[in-house]
């Protein structure tokens, strides 16, 4: 059992290099191979990430489920045995994807966190994001089944109290891990006022002692969610997915900038970074396996 | 899955400015949003999306 009273002031800085959206017209500096954000995922890891969240992209740039691509990156991150990274898949690369292929990489490859979406919604304006009742049962329990620790995206208040639903009903184990995912288009919008609801809502619906919390703010609410995680006590993610300026008019150089900052921001406020191991603590998954 | 800042974009028809708002401000501007910062005309949406080359050629509205 992980002490985790001497963990109590760690904060997990976990970076989400490439996501489904941004392309080089947007940033030059995303990197969409598997080769490309393998080495990103290094130079973050070495900059203090302690979890990577990863996408694939086909050869157009765009969003895709690819198990081969997905292999091929992980692989890759792992051909440098000194990188000790939580890594974590994405489920929802492709609105287009069938709940098969969601989950094909998860299956094969068994990685330590998978993200898990918990409800639907509208995307882009455009778009159905859908998380059916239906996959989202197979996931969790296909998750347990593997020991796949879910990343639960919550987008509004609605997503932490399907979550709650499903612990209930014994889909999702406790602990459970909570990204709030603040600021983006059709969600909710992201204000220190929305994150200590949010943060409330979970204590409430879930039990202050059965969860971990990070989150983001996309665009004008980035620093805003960063200083508010860290205040908080909670978790924090950076990087490309999320936002592709580094400050306002000025394109990031590269997600490990973003990852320094973030330790910068930890270390002021008097917090420590952790590390994978640490994160692995906090986050009840098991003792790193070498293979 | 997320998607970063979106933005909707204006021309004044009246000062001929181009701009945007960033969706996520939507709740910090209220009835203003869409205006032209400028001389406070209702803009014309010409387009919406993420930072891109298109959206990049609008003055943000701060």
């Amino acid at each position: 059992m992980a002490d985790l009273k001497a963990l109590k002031n760690k904060c997990i800085i976990t970076v989400a290099p490439t996501g489904a959206w941004p392309k080089k017209e947007n940033n030059p500096n995303v990197p969409m191979t598997p080769e490309e954000i393998a080495e990103d995922v290094y130079e973050c890891w070495k900059a203090g990430a302690a979890v990577a969240h990863l996408h694939m992209r086909d050869e157009n740039g765009n969003g895709i489920m690819d198990p081969v691509r997905f292999k091929k990156t992980v692989e890759l991150i792992k051909a440098h045995k000194d990188c000790d990274i939580v890594l974590n898949l994405t489920t929802s690369g492709d609105i287009h994807a069938d709940d098969e292929i969601r989950v094909a990489h998860v299956k094969e490859l068994k990685p330590e966190m998978a993200s898990y979406d918990c409800g639907s919604m509208n995307w882009l304006n455009s778009g159905l994001f859908i998380n059916s009742p239906k996959f989202l049962e197979d996931c969790g329990l296909l998750f347990q089944e593997l020991g796949v620790k879910p990343e639960i995206e919550a987008f509004d208040p609605g997503m932490i109290a399907n979550a709650a639903y499903y612990i209930k009903k014994g889909v999702l184990k406790t602990p459970v891990h909570f990204q709030f995912c603040m600021g983006c288009a059709n969600g909710i919008t992201g204000t220190m006022k929305n994150l200590v609801f949010m943060k409330e809502e979970a204590e409430k619906l879930v039990g202050a002692q059965n969860f971990t919390w990070s989150c983001f703010g996309v665009g004008h609410s980035a620093m805003e969610m960063l200083y508010g995680a860290v205040a908080l006590g909670g978790h924090i993610r950076v990087g490309m997915e999320d936002n592709v300026l580094f400050a306002k008019g000025q394109l990031a150089e590269s997600n490990a900038q973003f990852v320094r900052r973030a330790v910068e921001a930890v270390k002021l406020y008097g917090r420590e970074v952790a590390t994978p191991d640490e994160a692995r603590q906090l986050l009840n998954l098991p003792p790193y396996n070498v293979q | 899955m997320t998607w970063g800042a979106q933005y909707m974009c204006y021309v004044c028809e009246k000062c001929g400015k181009k701009y945007r708002y960033a969706i996520d401000l939507i709740g910090d501007y209220g009835a203003d949003f869409g205006k032209c910062p400028v001389c406070g005309s209702e803009g014309k949406l010409t387009c919406e999306g993420p930072v891109s080359v298109e959206t990049q050629q609008y003055e943000d509205v701060e």
